[in-house]
C-alpha cells in the first residue's frame, strides 16, 4: 500500500489509514473528543498541531454537541461519527470503510455515505466494503466483487454490470447463484 | 515511549472512571481495618469472658476467691457431668482427696474454663504444699530445685508483634496488589476486546510492545494504590486497637529494614502480577471469561501466607526463594521478624519476580502481534 508492504513495514501503512468498522468500538468512559485525541497521539499527530486537528474534525463532522460528553452516552450514530473522526484525524490518504453504515438508521447512514464522497472530493482514496451493492454502484469509481474468497469481478459499476439489468443480478449471476 | 506515556495516561484516566475499581480500592482500605477491629473486640471479649463452672461437694478454702478471680462464676447443681454438656462450661466435683473435672473439647468454652481452672488449680496446689512444708519448718523452694530464669534477647512483646505482621503484612500485601489490579487488567485487554475498541487500537501506528508497556504501567500502579491504601489503613488501625501478644497499649510498627524491602517486593509483585494478569485477560474473549482465568490466581496467592501461618519455624533453602510469590512471603517474613535483609535470598526473589513479569509481557506481546487476536471474538 502506497509503497509498504503490509507485513515487512505494517507500522508504514497503518501511519498511512483510515479504518472504519461496522463494530462501533469507542471508549465509554471517554468523552468523544478524549476518545479522537488520544487515537491523534498514537497517530504521532504532533502536540502542536493535536488541538487544531481535533478541533476540526469535530467541527467537519458536526460533532460540537456531544463532544465533551462520555461516549457510553452516544447513540449508535454519535458514536459511529467518533469511530470516523479517530480513523480521519491523522489526515491519512487511505479510508478503508468496512460496513459502516450497518448498524445505522437511515440518517446517520446518509451522513456517512455523503463523508466517504466529500473524502473523495478531498483526493482521499476511500475502500468501501459493503453488501448493499445500491450504495456501492452510487458511490464508487471501481468496485470488485470477492466471493468465497477469490475476485470474481472488477472494473467500473458499469463494467461489473455489463448487460444485467442491475448489479444485483449481475451479482448473480457472476456468483453462480 | 511517547506512546507507552500516552497509553498510561489514558488507561489511568479510564480505571479511575470506572467504578469497580475504584470499589476494589476502596474495600481494600476498609476491609483491613474492620478484620483487624473484628479480631480486636474478639480477643477483648474472649479474655474477659466469664465462664461458669457447675460444681458439687465442698469448695476447698480459698479456692472459690481464686476462681472468681479468674472469671469463672460457680454455680451449684446436681449432676456436674450432665450439668456440663449443656447448662455451664464445666462440671466439677469436688471430693475429699480429688477434683472430677467434666466439659465436652467439642465446646470452645469448655476449653478455655479448662484451661482457667488448671491454671489456677496449679497455683492453688503450689501455694498449699508451700505453706504445708513452711509449717514444717522446710523450705519451699525444694518444691522448684532447678529454676528458671528467662533472658529474653529481644522484646517478647515486640516478637509476638512481629509475629503478627510476618502473616498479616504478606497476606495483605500480595492479596491487595493481585485484587486492585485485578479489575482494570482485564478492562484493559479483555475489556478492549468485548467493546470491539482493540481492533482500533492495534490499528494505529503505535508498536505493540509500547501500547504493552503503558498499559501494565497503569495496572501496576493501580495495584500499588489499592496495596498502599490497604496497609496504609492497616497501620492506621493498629495504632488505634490492641491485639492479643501486642501487649495492649503498644502501638505496631514496621522495623526500619523491613519497611524498603515491602516496597521493593510490592513494585516486583505489582509488575508481575499485572504482567501475568494482562497476558490472561489477553487470552480472553470476554471480561467474565477472564475473571474466570484469573480467579485461581488468588487461591495460589493465598497458600504462600498460609505456610507462613501454619509454619511459623518455615526455614527454606536458597532454592525455595525462586518460586514466585512464596519468595516474597518468605523474604518479607525475613525482614520482619529478624530486622534484617538476606542479600542472596532477596536478589534470588527479584530475579524470579522479575522473570515472572518479563514471561509475561513477552506471552502478551507475542499474542499482541497475532493478526488472529483481532478476528478472535
Amino acid at each position: 500500500m502506497l509503497g509498504f508492504d503490509t507485513r515487512g513495514a505494517p507500522e508504514e501503512v497503518r501511519r498511512r489509514v483510515g479504518v472504519v468498522t461496522a463494530e462501533i468500538g469507542v471508549y465509554p468512559r471517554l468523552t468523544a473528543q478524549e476518545n479522537i485525541t488520544y487515537f491523534a497521539q498514537l497517530s504521532e499527530v504532533s502536540d502542536r498541531d493535536l488541538r487544531r486537528r481535533v478541533d476540526a474534525v469535530i467541527e467537519r463532522l458536526d460533532m460540537s454537541a456531544f463532544a465533551r460528553q462520555r461516549a457510553e452516552s452516544l447513540s449508535s450514530g454519535q458514536k459511529q461519527k467518533v469511530a470516523i473522526a479517530r480513523a480521519i484525524v491523522h489526515d491519512p490518504p487511505v479510508l478503508m470503510f468496512d460496513e459502516p453504515t450497518s448498524n445505522l438508521d437511515v440518517l446517520a447512514s446518509k451522513e456517512i455515505r455523503d463523508f466517504m464522497v466529500e473524502s473523495k472530493g478531498r483526493g482521499k482514496c476511500v475502500i468501501f466494503s459493503t453488501h448493499v451493492l445500491h450504495d456501492a454502484e452510487r458511490l464508487c469509481d471501481r468496485m470488485t466483487i470477492i466471493h468465497k474468497g477469490e475476485v470474481v469481478a472488477s472494473g467500473t459499476p458499469a463494467e461489473v454490470r455489463g448487460e444485467h439489468r442491475d448489479l444485483e443480478d449481475a451479482f448473480l449471476v457472476l456468483v453462480g447463484a | 515511549m511517547r506512546a507507552a506515556w500516552i497509553v498510561y495516561k489514558k488507561e489511568l484516566v479510564e480505571i479511575l472512571r470506572d467504578r469497580r475499581t475504584l470499589m476494589a480500592i476502596g474495600l481494600s482500605a476498609l476491609a483491613t481495618p474492620i478484620v483487624l477491629t473484628l479480631i480486636s473486640q474478639v480477643s477483648t471479649k474472649t479474655a474477659t469472658q466469664v465462664y461458669t463452672v457447675g460444681y458439687s461437694g465442698q469448695i476447698p478454702q480459698g479456692l472459690d476467691i481464686l476462681l472468681s478471680s479468674t472469671g469463672l462464676k460457680l454455680e451449684q447443681v446436681d449432676d456436674p457431668a450432665s450439668a456440663a454438656k449443656q447448662q455451664v462450661d464445666l462440671g466439677v466435683a469436688f471430693q475429699a482427696t480429688e477434683i472430677d473435672e467434666y466439659y465436652d473439647p467439642a465446646r470452645q468454652s469448655a476449653q478455655i474454663a479448662d484451661t482457667r481452672l488448671q491454671t489456677v488449680l496449679g497455683q492453688y496446689n503450689a501455694a498449699k504444699a508451700a505453706a504445708a512444708l513452711q509449717a514444717k519448718g522446710v523450705d519451699p523452694g525444694i518444691l522448684t530445685p532447678l529454676k528458671v530464669v528467662g533472658h529474653p534477647l529481644s522484646s517478647p512483646v515486640k516478637a509476638a508483634e512481629n509475629a503478627f505482621l510476618s502473616f498479616f503484612l504478606p497476606y495483605i500485601l500480595i492479596t491487595m496488589i493481585l485484587t486492585g489490579g485485578f479489575s482494570a487488567a482485564l478492562d484493559s485487554t479483555a475489556g478492549e476486546r468485548e467493546r470491539r475498541t482493540l481492533e482500533s487500537l492495534l490499528m494505529t501506528p503505535a508498536p505493540r510492545s509500547r501500547v504493552l508497556l503503558g498499559k501494565i504501567g497503569a495496572v501496576t500502579t493501580i495495584s500499588l494504590t489499592a496495596a498502599v491504601a490497604a496497609i496504609g489503613s492497616m497501620f492506621v488501625a493498629l495504632s488505634q486497637i490492641s491485639l492479643p501478644g501486642s501487649g495492649g497499649a503498644a502501638h505496631i510498627t514496621l522495623n526500619a529494614v523491613a519497611a524498603p524491602v515491602m516496597v521493593w517486593v510490592a513494585l516486583l509483585l505489582a509488575i508481575a502480577f499485572s504482567s501475568l494478569t494482562l497476558a490472561l485477560g489477553t487470552l480472553a474473549r470476554n471480561f467474565r471469561q477472564g475473571q474466570a482465568y484469573v480467579t485461581p490466581l488468588y487461591f495460589i496467592t493465598i497458600l504462600p501466607a498460609s505456610i507462613i501461618l501454619f509454619i511459623p519455624d518455615f526455614n527454606p533453602g536458597l532454592g525455595y526463594y525462586a518460586i514466585p510469590v512464596l519468595n516474597a512471603v518468605l523474604v518479607l517474613r525475613d525482614a520482619i521478624v529478624h530486622n534484617t535483609v538476606v542479600w542472596p535470598t532477596l536478589i534470588v526473589t527479584s530475579i524470579s519476580l522479575a522473570a515472572l513479569g518479563g514471561l509475561s509481557w513477552f506471552a502478551t506481546l507475542r499474542l499482541f502481534t497475532r493478526e488472529a487476536l483481532l478476528t478472535r471474538s
